[in-house]
């Protein structure tokens, strides 16, 4: 996937590949994620799939069910026993193993020190609590800087803004006597939403309600924001724009903490991805090679220091330990929440369920009761459809 | 070209057209007989190769689709192959009873708004081409052409790019001129504005195509009917009324169908517009909810029964205007 390992490596484990198997040639798509569920859908069909394929780790399950992904549950794989137990279960599907962990992401919060600084704010916020004060004192701080917006977080951006419905003890969906139900409408979820919606109308975050997040890191970037959350890999891509830019100050400038919930730390979304062999792939014992070589300690290892990203396995973890960034990533990772396990899920996402119930919400379209209770109804209906 | 042989029938010109007539002054020691069989098959020997692809690239997915619209095929019968359920018209009812109402007004009000401004719009432009002066008018038809040739892509991204929220010189204009706070103004929250730029956006694309048309259909209309007129003392509405419009209504009423059927499948440009923002599904015309069934949730099924409804709607409403057509151009 675009994004996903930083180029040298993709061409380094090839290399490496084309080595050990004389005669093969490795050949790498890059895909974007847009629209991806229904691109690799197409592709699983066809009679001349990819051998390998990466997928978002709440795809997965998905894929596995249509019966597009080779069992790999035989399989050997260095680490396998010290694998990050949230993406070996995100691989897992009945039991059997369709997807390899790859790497993980969690979001984490970045921030300009010195609007910080020039607020009087001296350390970063650990509860929503000091988050409003902090945002209130960060807007009369920046008073002349037209539009600026404390917190920078678009309205649709789920995979931040459920960590504060998990906070509060709520959740997505659950299995209530073997059916699925929504939790939007419960009243952990409901008074989260309305603290989310409060922090758009008090002006402390000024993005469109009805937006998504890709613009949130652009805005950060002029200027117009103190803080964004973020995966935390994109900590370097902003780093590198500021440098790019020739902004060394705004460089320097960035610091990171975990998203604040309302004691402590706010559980976080665990991204990340997981590779798989397509079942009609013809290749299956040279795809499953390529997986072990891929995610082997070598280039995991690789994968932390230079891609800046959450390795495969507990046994790598310490390499990120002198990181200002992956440090803090590594910690707020200790508390995670994860998508519903059913290969329903990915169709909650593709039919924007979770979108389209923030956007009423945060643009005022609807109240919380009525988004909530619409949301839930779509749940149940996907989820035990 | 044949819509603009109607008004060019109106004019002296016709006795000597008609290719039948031809037949009359072939000597009868032709063997006709032959040249008749001949005549025959050519035709269709001749269009078999396009009729053979359109039958291949066009009638093959949608009789698969026409199949599948009575099963219960999802993402696993897609890449699995099976088992294959049958289910009647179980996807046309779950299609008639979830959406399909709002879909269909929703499709309704922006096809007569996108039709009806582009077809005022091009008529307006070809009237004005018509009058103005040379160089003027190669301008507007540069113009016209340049607006044209631009993928409908192109033109989205550079309409999002001017409305965008943050950086778009819309709200920056509209902002300076004081026709209120539009500083941040969100316009894909809305459903209406949404779909309203979507129409700005198609119907910015539609009238180029029924601008030139129109007027070459004007150039056809033969000056001395006008002169004739003026003399009579018409002024410009009466002559729009009693010359222009019925000497150009065969024209009219193709673009009008064209059109209808081009507005009603808009997809690329609402498409791209509720990434921006807004929630999809209150933005959704027939194909948009056709694909989003199909390809987001995975129901391939229900969303081909979709695409056969919205087929069928489409095809009664074009069979009463190009009948309508027809029989307009028999009478001219």
């Amino acid at each position: 996937m675009a994004g996903s390992a930083p180029p040298s490596l993709v061409t380094a484990w090839n290399q490496e590949f084309q080595q050990t198997h004389p005669g093969v040639t490795v050949h790498v798509d890059l895909q974007q994620w847009t629209d991806i569920v229904t691109k690799t859908d197409t592709a699983l069909s066809t009679s001349a799939p990819p051998d390998v394929l990466e997928m978002g780790n709440t795809y997965v399950a998905g894929f596995a069910s249509t019966g597009g992904l080779a069992n790999l549950s035989g399989d050997t794989f260095q680490n396998r026993s010290s694998w990050l137990e949230s993406l070996k279960e995100a691989g897992t599907y009945n039991g059997k193993l369709y997807g390899v962990p790859y790497y993980a992401g969690d979001r984490i919060v970045i921030y300009r020190k010195s609007m910080f600084a020039k607020a009087g704010i001296t350390t970063p916020p650990t509860t929503t609590t000091q988050l409003v004060s902090d945002a209130q004192a960060l807007n009369t701080a920046e008073a002349s800087v037209s539009h600026f917006s404390p917190i920078y977080v678009a309205g649709k951006y789920w995979y931040g803004i459920f960590s504060w419905i998990f906070d509060a003890g709520g959740g997505i969906a659950q299995q209530v006597n073997g059916k699925w139900q929504g939790e939007f409408s419960s009243p952990a979820d409901q008074q989260a939403l309305t603290w989310v919606h409060s922090l758009f109308t008090q002006g402390l975050d000024k993005a469109p309600g009805d937006a998504d997040e890709t613009n949130d890191d652009k805005v950060f970037e002029a200027g117009k924001a103190a803080m964004i959350i973020e995966p935390g890999w994109d900590y370097g891509v902003v780093k590198s724009d500021f440098t790019k830019a020739n902004n060394a100050a705004a460089a320097n400038d960035l610091g990171v903490f975990v998203i604040p919930g309302q004691s402590g730390p706010a559980p976080v979304f665990l991204g990340g991805s997981n590779l798989g062999v397509a079942s009609k792939s013809p290749n299956q014992a040279l795809a499953t090679d390529y997986l072990q070589l891929v995610s082997n300690n070598d280039f995991e290892a690789q994968m932390a220091t230079v891609g800046g990203v959450i390795p495969n396995s507990t046994t790598l973890l310490g390499l990120d330990a002198n990181d200002p960034v992956l440090s803090v990533a590594n910690a707020a990772a200790a508390k995670s929440w994860f998508v519903p396990n059913t290969p329903k899920e990915s169709e909650l996402e593709s039919q924007n369920v979770y979108t389209s119930m923030l956007a009423e919400i945060m643009s005022g379209q609807q109240s919380v009761a009525q988004a909530t209770a619409a949301a839930d109804q779509q749940v149940a209906t996907i989820l035990n459809g | 070209m044949s819509a603009v042989e109607g008004p060019l029938r109106a004019t002296p010109r016709r006795r000597f057209g008609g290719s039948a007539r031809h037949d009359d002054l072939t000597p009868s020691g032709t063997p006709r007989g032959s040249r008749r069989l001949v005549a025959t098959w050519v035709p269709y020997a001749l269009v078999s190769p396009s009729m053979l692809v359109l039958l291949l690239i066009i009638g093959f997915p949608l009789i698969f689709a026409l199949v599948i619209s009575f099963q219960d095929f999802n993402a696993f019968q897609l890449v699995s192959g099976g088992p294959i359920q049958w289910v009647g018209f179980q996807n046309y009812q779950r299609a008639i009873s979830t959406d399909l109402l709002p879909v269909l007004v929703r499709t309704v009000l922006f096809t007569v708004a996108n039709v009806g401004l582009t077809m005022g719009i091009g008529f307006a432009l070809a009237l004005l081409m018509r009058r103005a002066g040379k160089w003027p008018r190669i301008l507007l038809s540069v113009s016209l052409v340049v607006v044209w040739a631009i993928p409908q892509v192109t033109a989205t991204e550079i309409f999002q790019w001017l409305f965008d929220y943050a950086f778009g010189v819309v709200n920056w204009v509209l902002t300076q001129i004081h026709l209120g706070g539009f500083q941040y103004h969100d316009w894909w929250s809305n459903p209406v504005s949404l779909l309203g730029i979507a129409t700005l956006i198609v119907v910015w694309g539609a009238v180029p195509f029924v601008a030139l048309t129109l007027f070459a259909g004007l150039l056809q209309i033969p000056d001395d009917l006008y002169e004739a007129a003026r003399v009579d003392g018409a002024g410009f509405w009466s002559q729009l009324r009693a010359i222009t419009v019925p000497l150009l209504l065969p024209i009219l009423l193709l673009l009008t169908t064209l059109s209808v059927l081009w507005d009603s499948r808009v997809f690329t440009q609402i498409y791209f517009l509720q990434q921006q923002g807004g929630i999809p599904s209150d933005t959704n015309l027939f194909g948009l909810w056709a694909y989003e069934t199909s390809f987001a949730g995975q129901e391939y099924g229900k969303g081909a029964a979709i695409s056969m409804l919205s087929a069928a709607i489409l095809l009664i409403v074009t069979a009463v205007a190009v009948r309508q057509m027809v029989k307009s151009a028999a009478t001219a």
